[in-house]
């Protein structure tokens, strides 16, 4: 499988995608995945870094217009609240091996 | 000087002194990995985590010390040039509300305390069913520091401070309970409120501007979000923000001097400054946030845990509502009319910088109540800059100190401020400039003003801060019926309110 590059995303790209910055980086390689870069971002700045091309999978804490992306995006508090994480992770997994 | 009590003074002060000159002598990026080591133990965090996440702390606090010395050394000199050349005056440069949280925590004698302090008190509500939220959102409580901090400058007094900061808190978390129906619906969060700092505030204070902006023809335009966001969505990315602050700063700065090959250089390097501090800034502040990380998490489980049969909110970051595309159009509409204001508004102080990035949190919690109309938004959001532009103003020097205080380089030019996040927050000029007892009962009236009022007319409540008449209704069934899991009541008076179509006061 090939590397995959993440795009965290939230309101000010320092408080809550840090959390899910470290939660993924803690929890997918435990999953089998390979993960490249996980780079963190402002909503505002999501579409700028994503038409780089650089990036697999968008993840969010806060809404995004999903139509502007030609990647997946996948909008979660779980990180945050600590209820669901397990199923959040399995989305984010399913996401990646498509 | 022989008089016994006066020996006993100076005895005390000199303990504080030697105290203050230990702190002074370790400076912050020493002693607040050693606090946060100390903190993270007793919260359970696991030993090599929390000193991994103590070292992250302080080296963050070196970054953040770094960015600020490239601001001082860039920014300022050329604003002060600015003020000479022009005559515009704008001391207090604003560094944005990255630094004012650094700054809020890195005061070492209350800053991260209030970590452990605002954990208890929430409890404690939440135990009594003050509240229903427990705010696990441990990055969020800088805002708490901040206060107390501002108040620390003033009054040197730690428990006026700890006091006011805590009442912040109170407030936060009796708001988050207040617009918590509203903000699940908008935004689709099931069970989580949001007990934000600089949010929560500005929502409350516009309530009333609102309900008077819409009784005026404003009330009925329309704007649609997303074509604002294609055409201005050049304003939300920082880095043109601060090339282009920085490159009319410098103009400024050098108008006089256009035609000289050398200003221009100075020009183009405060642009590129500018753009720097803006885009490095909020990386330096992730630093910090990566090793709260751990032990927010080991205070997530610890809250948790002790209530899991609860009805509870969870309390996260109003970072989680930024997205919306209301929020995004407004705050970038706003930018040009915050630079505008400033220096049309007699007597202010505040050159804007940083924060215009941070009007998101200062819109995040009016979109329910506005129903997302940017128009409103921004029209009640400007009448808030007025207040705005001159508390951020008054609270500059006192904020100035708080910097030297946390170890903060600032090269001793001028001011500086955080506009949006929080200096210029209503609650700022409520709690920090007034003096600290009334400060203290204005703010606890405000509070339970609000909480006896959630109690008594639940459902009416909830509509106002924007919830539709059903959603307000569901959570009155959920929250307000029935015995409540704390001591305190659910519901004060009768048990079911009357708010018919006539109760709706913001449709």
């Amino acid at each position: 499988m090939t590397t995959k590059n993440i795009l965290v995303v939230c309101g000010t790209s320092v408080a809550t995608s840090t959390v899910v910055k470290e939660a993924l980086k803690e929890k997918l390689p435990e999953r089998g995945l390979d993960i490249g870069t996980i780079a963190k971002a402002k909503a505002t700045e999501a579409p700028g870094k994503v038409s780089s091309g650089n990036f697999d999978l968008i993840v969010t804490t806060t809404q995004l217009n999903k139509d502007k992306f030609d990647i997946p995006v996948i909008h979660t508090t779980a990180f945050m609240t600590g209820i669901g994480q397990d199923e959040v992770l399995d989305d984010i997994v399913a996401a990646l091996q498509d | 000087m022989a008089v016994p009590e006066v020996l006993l003074q100076s005895g005390v002060s000199s303990l504080l002194n030697s105290i203050n000159s230990v702190i002074q002598s370790l400076g912050v990026s020493v002693l607040l990995p050693i606090i946060i080591f100390l903190i993270a133990l007793a919260f359970r965090v696991d030993v090599l985590k929390a000193a991994r996440s103590s070292i992250l702390i302080g080296i963050g606090f070196i970054g953040i010390n770094l960015v600020i010395g490239l601001f001082s050394e860039n920014i300022s000199p050329l604003a002060q040039q600015m003020v000479e050349v022009t005559g515009i005056t704008l001391p207090a440069v604003d560094v944005g509300w990255p630094a004012a949280a650094a700054i809020a925590f890195g005061i070492a004698e209350l800053g991260v305390w209030m970590i452990p302090l605002f954990v208890a008190m929430n409890l404690v509500l939440f135990a009594i069913g003050f509240t229903y939220t427990l705010n696990v959102d441990i990055w969020n409580y800088w805002h708490f520091a901040f206060i107390g901090g501002l108040v620390y400058m003033s009054t040197n007094n730690w428990l006026y401070s700890v006091a006011v900061g805590l009442t912040l808190g109170l407030f936060v978390l009796v708001a988050a309970d207040w617009t918590q129906p509203a903000v699940e619906e908008t935004f689709d969060t099931p069970g989580i409120s949001i007990p934000h700092g600089t949010s929560a505030p500005y929502a409350v204070a516009a309530i009333p501007i609102h309900w008077a902006v819409d009784k005026t023809p404003l009330g009925n335009i329309e704007a649609d979000p997303d074509a604002i966001q294609d055409r201005f969505g050049i304003l939300g990315e920082p880095i043109f923000v601060g090339l282009a602050i920085g490159l009319v700063i410098g103009i400024a700065a050098y108008s006089n001097a256009l035609f000289v090959a050398e200003s221009w250089y100075a020009i183009l390097t405060a642009g590129i400054s500018f753009a720097a501090v803006m885009h490095i800034l909020p990386m330096m502040v992730g630093i910090l946030m990566e090793g709260l990380t751990p032990l927010s998490e080991s205070i997530r489980n610890y809250m948790t845990s002790r209530f899991e049969d609860r009805d509870m909110a969870i309390g996260l970051d109003s970072a989680i509502l930024i997205g919306h595309e209301s929020v995004i159009a407004s705050s970038l509409l706003i930018v040009p009319i915050a630079i505008v204001m400033s220096i049309i508004l007699p007597g202010n102080d505040v050159l804007w910088g940083i924060d215009l990035a941070t009007f998101p949190f200062f819109f995040a919690l009016m979109v329910p109540i506005m129903n997302g109309n940017i128009v409103k938004m921004v029209v009640t959001g400007t009448i808030l800059l007025i207040p705005l532009h001159y508390i951020s103003s008054a609270v500059a020097p006192l904020l100035t100190q708080a910097a030297g205080s946390a170890g903060f380089d600032l090269g001793g030019r001028g001011l500086i401020t955080s506009p949006v996040a929080d200096a210029g927050s209503p609650a700022t000029g409520i709690l920090a400039l007034i003096p600290a007892p009334v400060a203290l009962a204005v703010g606890l009236v405000i509070v339970l003003g609000i909480w006896v009022a959630l109690r008594t007319w639940p459902q009416r409540m909830y509509m106002v801060a924007g919830a539709s008449e059903e959603k307000a209704q569901e959570t009155v069934e959920r929250r307000h019926t029935g015995k409540g899991g704390g001591l305190l009541p659910n519901k004060i008076g009768s048990t079911v309110d009357t708010a018919g179509a006539e109760g709706r006061s913001d449709d």
